[in-house]
Order: structure tokens, then C-alpha cells, then sequence
């Protein structure tokens, strides 16, 4: 198996793992951060199988250079959002999710 | 060399399942930024240094400091799930079961993917000789695929609009982010020069070698966001006219630079025959400004609640 191949596996099991986690978790930091993960994991299944069959590639390698820097760009903005959240309502987790069975003041 | 690449991939996926696993909240932050460096590795073992420059000035050391620093101003609520024993139990039953689903099924399309039928590696080898640089991945950006890096700096300003927008609107004192250590003070009089050096370096490099508009911004926002840390101010900064026109610059110089050839009865973001490389090193330093400045007002955009700097003690457990 190549180095790449390999890479492009963990890159599916990143992307699962912040699939999972965005679904389990409640507090909207953790979500942001299994967010950050599902890209990680695109962005590394993306080059790795690109490369396997083909060798080192430029072009898979250019779009994830601007993909994390627009993943970048959206967690900051997800901050700002959530911050603005947390300042209006103090809460740091979604109103459906409170209702899901959290007390929020417990 | 095959025990190093999975020893990193197995490090990788042991970091990430801590993210998500571990109670603390600031321990997970320290982690996702592990977890980043982690990824900086994995992009150099990749054969992809200009990634592995990327995701260590963003994806470690940006991510991490808009992380912790909302983590800072988000006062840590204890919440106490009321779901019974039974209901955890069907939960975590049907997580697993939908992640080892998807991780067969996505698995087996890796495997089993057919390779490509056409290689872009040497279409790009082939013709990069007619944009006047000489790093691939550089052509790609700003001559094959202007048009997406393009549209990638216009998505960032639209991110930061939103953010400033909403940070405006909310009457209250700018973000009280200063750290007042010595230590601090002392150590940007050595980081400063030097770090401004490496960013122009790395933009002009970025012609024939590993570097570029990217890492280079990301070090220049990275200068900035310590200063503002630090507690010291552009001389600019104040003026609301600079501000904008320096988060519109890189937009700007690339849209005018490639309607150059448009008006000319070409094709847009066509560079002009023969001078390619002069045209993409100006679009370069506009862009590495710009995003730098970019990126620093997206940290800038965090709206800061009251008594901001009374909760900065990490969250606490």
C-alpha cells in the first residue's frame, strides 16, 4: 500500500470521526472543531487518492491550499456567530438541542 | 518510511478521537491544535510543502487562537444530560452503527476507485511554461484556475463583511484582547522583522518554489494578530477608509489586473503573452496583503461580551 493510499484512508476515517462527532456533540465549539475534522479528512482524501494514481499532483494540491483557507474563513465566522449567540442568549448550545432533553440551568 | 507514514496516520486518528472524546473543553482545543501541526506533518510526508506551510500558519496557529480565544469569552456552562441510561445507550448504539456504515461503505469507494483518465499533473508539467512561473501549484492558482482563487478571495471578504457587520452592531468596546506580559513585548521586538522578513520571502519565492500569496498572508495576519495581542495598533488602523481599503486591495488589484487582457479582446484573468510572471507577482502581493489583512479582521470580528477580559482563565473545567 502506498504512503498515499494510506493517507487517503485516514483521511476517511477523520471525515467519519467529525461526522460522528458533530452529530454526539452539543456545545457549538465541539461542533465547529468535528467540523474543522470532516474537512481535514476531505482535504487528505482528496489529495492522497489523487495522488495514489497519478504521483505527486498540483492540482488537487492547489485546491486544498484555498480550501483551507476558506475553512479558515468559515470557522471564523462560525466563532463570530456563536459568540454573538452566546451574548444574546448565554447559551453556548442550539435551542433544539436544549429542548432534546438538557436542563440549560441545571 | 512506510512505518513513519503510518505511525503519523495512526497518531492523527488517536488525536482526533481524543478531540472529540476528552470532557475539558480547553484540553480539546489544545489538541485540535496538535491535531493541526500533526496534519502540517502529514502534508510534507504528502510531497505538499506549500500545504504543509499553510496548515501550520492557519490551520495550527490561526485556527487555534480564534479557538481559544473565544474559548475565553464563552464562560463554560455545566450541562447534565437528563436522557436515562437506556436512551445513552440506543444513542450510542446508532452512532456507531451509522459511523462503521459510512466508514465501510466510504472505504470501500476509495479502494475501489478507478484511476483517472486524465492526468492534470502533466497537462499543468506540460503547459507551464507559457504563465512564467515555475512552481506548479502557483500556476495553478493564479493562471490555470484564476478564476476559483478568484472567487476564493471574494468568499473570505464576504466572511469578513458579515463578521464586521455583525461586530458593529453591537454597541460595546472593542475586544479587550491584550496580554500585558513583558515577555510578550520582548519577544515580537525579535519576532516582528523577522516574521515580515519570512512573509516577503515566502511571496516571492512562491515563483519557482514552495511558497506564495497564502503562507505569505497567513504569516503577515499572524504578525498582526500578536500586535493586536500585544496591545499595539497599526498607526492606519483607526481609520475606518485604510481598513477597507486594505480588505478590498487584493480583490481589487486582481480583478483590475485581470481585465487587462479582457479589455484588450482577450479572455478574463488571462495574463498578457509573455509577461505572466510580472502580472501574477503583482496579483501575488496584493493578495498576500490583502488576506493578511483579511485574516487579521476575522480575528478582529470576534465580538467581545462584557467583562471580557475577566474570563480568561480557559473556560475552567
Amino acid at each position: 500500500m502506498s504512503g498515499f493510499l494510506l493517507f487517503a484512508l485516514t483521511g476517511v476515517v477523520l471525515a467519519v470521526l467529525g461526522v460522528l462527532g458533530f452529530i454526539a456533540h452539543r456545545h457549538l465549539l465541539r461542533r465547529l472543531m468535528a467540523f474543522n475534522l470532516i474537512g481535514s479528512g476531505c482535504f487528505l482524501l482528496l489529495t492522497g487518492l489523487s495522488q495514489h494514481h497519478q504521483g505527486m499532483d498540483p492540482v488537487p494540491q492547489a485546491l486544498v491550499l484555498t480550501g483551507i483557507v476558506v475553512a479558515v474563513a468559515a470557522t471564523a465566522l462560525a466563532l463570530v456567530l456563536i459568540r454573538r449567540w452566546f451574548h444574546l442568549t448565554g447559551e453556548t448550545c442550539l435551542p433544539e438541542n436544549l429542548a432534546q432533553g438538557d436542563s440549560p440551568d441545571a | 518510511m512506510v512505518l513513519i507514514d503510518a505511525l503519523l496516520a495512526l497518531s492523527l486518528i488517536c488525536v482526533a478521537l481524543s478531540v472529540l472524546l476528552v470532557k475539558d473543553l480547553y484540553q480539546a482545543l489544545v489538541l485540535f491544535i496538535v491535531f493541526g501541526l500533526l496534519m502540517a506533518l502529514v502534508w510534507v510526508r504528502m510531497q505538499a510543502p506549500d500545504l504543509a506551510l499553510a496548515e501550520a500558519a492557519i490551520g495550527a496557529g490561526l485556527t487555534g487562537v480564534l479557538l481559544l480565544d473565544a474559548l475565553g469569552h464563552l464562560r463554560h456552562h455545566q450541562h447534565h444530560p437528563s436522557l436515562t441510561p437506556r436512551q445513552k445507550q440506543l444513542r450510542a448504539f446508532l452512532l456507531l452503527l451509522m459511523a462503521s456504515t459510512l466508514l465501510v461503505w466510504l472505504g470501500a469507494a476509495v479502494l475501489e476507485a478507478p484511476s483517472g483518465q486524465i492526468a492534470l499533473n502533466q497537462q499543468v508539467a506540460e503547459r507551464l511554461p507559457e504563465t512564467g512561473v515555475a512552481h506548479p501549484i502557483t500556476g495553478v492558482l493564479l493562471a490555470f484556475r484564476a478564476y476559483d482563487t478568484f472567487l476564493e478571495v471574494a468568499v473570505i471578504l464576504v466572511a469578513v463583511v458579515v463578521g464586521l457587520s455583525l461586530r458593529f452592531s453591537q454597541a460595546d468596546t472593542p475586544a479587550e484582547t491584550q496580554l500585558n506580559t513583558p515577555l510578550l513585548h520582548g519577544m515580537l521586538v525579535w519576532l516582528l522583522p523577522l516574521m515580515l522578513l519570512v512573509g516577503a520571502y515566502l511571496l516571492w519565492i512562491g515563483s519557482y518554489r514552495s511558497g506564495g500569496a497564502f503562507q505569505s498572508a497567513a504569516v503577515l495576519g499572524a504578525l498582526v494578530v500578536l500586535m493586536r495581542m500585544a496591545g499595539l495598533r497599526l498607526p492606519m488602523q483607526d481609520q475606518v477608509v485604510w481598513l477597507r481599503l486594505g480588505l478590498v486591495s487584493g480583490l481589487g488589484v486582481f480583478l483590475l489586473a485581470g481585465s487587462y487582457e479582457l479589455i484588450r479582446g482577450g479572455a478574463f484573468l488571462a495574463w498578457p503573452e509573455g509577461q505572466g510572471g510580472a502580472w501574477i507577482l503583482a496579483v501575488e502581493t496584493a493578495l498576500a496583503f490583502s488576506l493578511g489583512w483579511l485574516l487579521f479582521s476575522l480575528f478582529e470580528a470576534s465580538p467581545a461580551p462584557q467583562q471580557a477580559s475577566l474570563t480568561r482563565d480557559g473556560g475552567g473545567a
